[in-house]
């Protein structure tokens, strides 16, 4: 070839430079990238950010013709899934029936009582655009970002259950860290006996269960839902079920169904109200104010109700 | 002659780097989020490895650079690291072309193997250096190991279907003392 023959002994030495100038370059994006962490996982989401979702119009496409597939293999077992659905169909109507009488129940319970249970959780819903694309992460990205107000550490749930938290945020986009991830660590109670625990996962389908104090009063098949502990997550959010591995570990078996992330929700969350005076709860306030000051003091209470309002 | 061996060049870049792309779109495909199989080969270290070995020219470093830094980024490895030990193995390939160009195919494998190997363990020695996150030994070693098998089907496939041979050491490098 005319071209390599040209570049012999005196192209050599620069080509060998440039190479040098360039595994400098990196290495020292690689420092960068360790020592200021944030910043090139910012650079990293706004590329992304860039560039994703102009592939949208060929994506999309894509995936449903891959997902149409997958669909189509599942033919071959059509009449073993009509089976199992009937079956299961059976098993719903009885769950129904008692649902909707502890639902009703419930109501009226929760209005004997007066009772707010968890803050009004508002979401928004986004599709997502694609996964990590490395087996070694849990992640997928959603389309959308904090131009709709999406901000870093909220929930994001499927219909059904937790799914993980946004961990990156980018303008049009939104990276969300699925429980599944090897980073991923959430506060979760298991529910009969309101255990605390730490749900950690582990880069396969079943997250660990760690931390736990008692592990007899844990058995498979108990209700997992976050805690809320640290602020991280809004409590009381679906995570899963209880599983023992065959090490005889602690799992958690996700409700979400990770194999069709399509839709999720994120959920917002504000952060909460922390109590920081110490005083006034016990008694009045010292020293005790004149006979003749109460009334002025519930006008202020008042105005300071309005102003709330 | 010389027009023709051009075009064909140019030809055998724009299909490497549309190919590259290809790959890294496939892989954010949203197809497989929750079932986490076991990890596939490195489609674009090993075509880059195969073709260093058959058509330098194909794969000027420049392009190796760009897949390989737009993967770091979108694919959720630590920016530069790989691309900069992928580079280093295609180029320490690359200035023994000769001697590995006339040797059967089993040694170049295993030339290849070497290289493959050695780059998995030393991103897994870098990051351990700098404290950071990895996957485990068992999925990164997987990963390598399928890379490494899958290389004589690239081979195979570029030589057939491509028309790639492995370039005689004469012509290519005459400068070489």
């Amino acid at each position: 070839m005319a071209r390599e023959r040209t570049e012999s002994s005196h192209i050599r030495p620069v080509r060998r430079l440039l190479l040098a100038v360039l595994f400098l370059c990196l290495a020292v994006l690689v420092l960068i990238w360790r020592i200021d962490n944030p910043r090139v996982e910012r650079l990293r989401s706004a590329i992304t950010d860039r560039i994703v979702p102009n592939l949208e119009w060929v994506m999309a496409p894509v995936t449903a013709f891959g997902r149409m597939v997958d669909d189509f293999q599942s033919y071959t077992r059509l009449y073993q899934q009509n089976e199992e659905l009937r079956r299961e169909l059976q098993q719903m109507r009885s769950w129904r029936e008692a649902a909707l009488q502890l639902e009703q129940e419930n109501a009226r319970l929760l209005d004997l009582n007066r009772v707010q249970l968890d803050p009004e959780l508002t979401y928004v819903t986004g599709l997502v655009l694609t996964d990590s694309g490395s087996p070694f992460r849990r992640s997928v990205l959603l389309n959308v970002g904090a131009r709709d107000g999406i901000l870093d550490g909220w929930a994001t749930m499927d219909g059904l259950g937790v799914v993980g938290r946004i961990s990156g945020v980018g303008e049009n986009t939104a990276r969300v860290v699925l429980l599944t991830d090897a980073a991923s660590r959430i506060p979760v109670t298991v529910m009969p006996s309101s255990q605390q625990a730490l749900l950690m996962g582990d880069n396969t389908g079943l997250p660990l269960l760690e931390f736990l104090e008692d592990i007899e009063d844990v058995s498979p098949g108990d209700r997992i839902v976050t805690s809320g502990d640290g602020g991280v997550f809004p409590a009381g959010l679906l995570v899963g079920h209880v599983v023992v591995d065959r090490d005889g570990r602690l799992r958690a078996r996700p409700s979400a169904d990770f194999s069709r992330l399509n839709f999720l929700r994120v959920m917002r969350s504000h952060p909460g109200t922390s109590l920081s005076d110490p005083g006034g709860l016990i008694g009045p306030p010292w020293p005790l104010v004149p006979a003749a000051e109460p009334p002025a003091q519930s006008e202020t209470e008042e105005e300071d109700e309005t102003a709330d309002g | 002659m010389a027009e023709d061996e051009q075009s064909r060049i140019w030809g055998f870049r724009a299909l490497y780097v549309l190919f590259g792309l290809g790959v890294i779109f496939y892989r954010l495909l949203p197809l497989e989020t929750g079932s986490p199989g076991l990890p596939g080969p490195d489609f674009i270290l090993c075509v880059t490895m195969a073709w260093v070995l058959r058509q330098p020219a194909a794969v000027p470093v420049g392009l190796i650079l760009f897949l390989m830094l737009l993967g770091d980024f979108l694919l959720q490895r630590p920016p530069g690291l790989w691309a900069a030990l992928a580079i280093a193995a295609t180029e320490y390939l690359r200035n023994r072309r000769a001697g590995i160009a006339e040797t059967p195919f089993l040694f170049e494998w295993g030339m290849v193997a070497g290289a493959i190997l050695a780059v998995v363990l030393s991103q897994r020695l870098i990051l351990w250096v700098l404290l950071a996150d990895q996957p485990s030994l068992g999925l990164s070693l997987m990963e390598g190991l399928a890379t490494i098998v899958i290389y004589p089907v690239v081979v195979i496939v570029s030589k057939f279907a491509l028309g790639m041979d492995k370039l005689p050491v004469v012509e290519s490098e005459p400068g070489r003392p």
